[in-house]
């Protein structure tokens, strides 16, 4: 078997005291150019896209012309997913008023949860008029993220 | 060559591999990876499908969530998400009360969202009698924290 001796030549070592000099002066050109250098990154990472959302459910709430809630529920996603950049969630949500009385909805959200309940993504929407759900009747409440 | 790997004597987790081909009915309880190919039906009251890049489903497919990076030919349903990644090519309606996009994928199909067969049940909840509330109560339990 041939063995590969390593290249270690008089020219090679000064060649390799000329690299470590350029390396020197390259940080200190570097350094001197620290504060430039830091504004860079600060602005790289601003352009980042935001982490993903761990979603694991989500909450439909209908207000009245006052704003009061007048019903609210939430729904397991089935797991917890994430949600990232580059994707488009969409979530519907139904409401029947199974009660005696009519409701009236004026504004709704719909709220991604966390796997700790805590609302991490909010869409909300209000109608121009106010809309009444007879008793029996259903209606689809939808929302859309984009990330 | 083993058509279904168990991941874990209890896991519950079953998987058709790259080049093992189905033709009927797969019904499964927990989870199901597909790296290969089904004809058939796919069936789950409550489990997770995950057809990966490698599988090809040409199914009408129902249940708990789907996870799509593969190929499907047929109706996908879940009840309560579907998930569609950029490598996935589907061709069929989808229905499903959350539904996740990402950019690339390939959907030719109908998207119905709200409205669940006879056995969705999320995203459709009612309120029965006496539920209607003006909640102040309710408003407060919410937590708010983090949101946006």
């Amino acid at each position: 078997m041939q063995r590969i001796e390593p290249f270690d030549t008089p020219a090679l070592r000064r060649f390799d005291s000329i690299a470590g000099l350029l390396r020197s002066l390259a940080d200190r050109v570097t350094g001197s150019m620290g504060l430039s250098k830091r504004k860079t990154n600060d602005a790289q990472s601003k352009s980042k896209p935001a982490d993903a959302l761990k979603v694991a459910g989500y909450t439909l709430v209908l207000m009245d012309s006052d704003g009061q809630v007048v019903w609210t529920r939430e729904w397991d996603a089935g797991g917890v997913f994430e949600f990232r950049h580059r994707q488009r969630l969409m979530v519907s949500c139904s409401f029947t008023n199974h009660s005696a009385s009519e409701a009236e909805v004026s504004e709704y959200e719909i709220e991604l949860m966390s796997e700790d309940g805590l609302i991490i993504k909010r869409f909300n929407d209000s109608f121009g008029d106010s809309v009444i759900v007879s008793p029996g009747e259903s209606k689809h409440f939808p929302a859309e993220w984009r990330m | 060559m083993k058509a279904f790997k168990a991941e874990g004597e209890d896991s519950g987790q079953g998987r058709i591999s790259r080049g093992v081909e189905i033709t009927g009915d797969v019904i499964f309880a927990d989870a199901l990876q597909v790296d290969g190919k089904i004809i058939g039906k796919v069936v789950s009251e409550s489990g997770t499908l995950a057809i990966e890049q490698t599988g090809d489903v040409q199914a009408d497919i129902d249940v708990g969530v789907c996870v799509i990076r593969g190929a499907v030919r047929g109706n996908v349903s879940a009840k309560s998400r579907v998930e569609i990644y950029r490598t996935a090519r589907i061709e069929g309606d989808i229905n499903t009360p959350v539904l996740l996009v990402e950019e690339g994928a390939q959907l030719s199909g109908a998207i119905q969202m709200g409205q669940m067969g006879k056995t969705g049940k999320a995203g459709n909840e009612t309120a029965r009698p006496g539920e209607l509330l003006r909640a102040d109560a309710t408003e407060q339990l919410r937590k708010t924290q983090g949101a946006s």
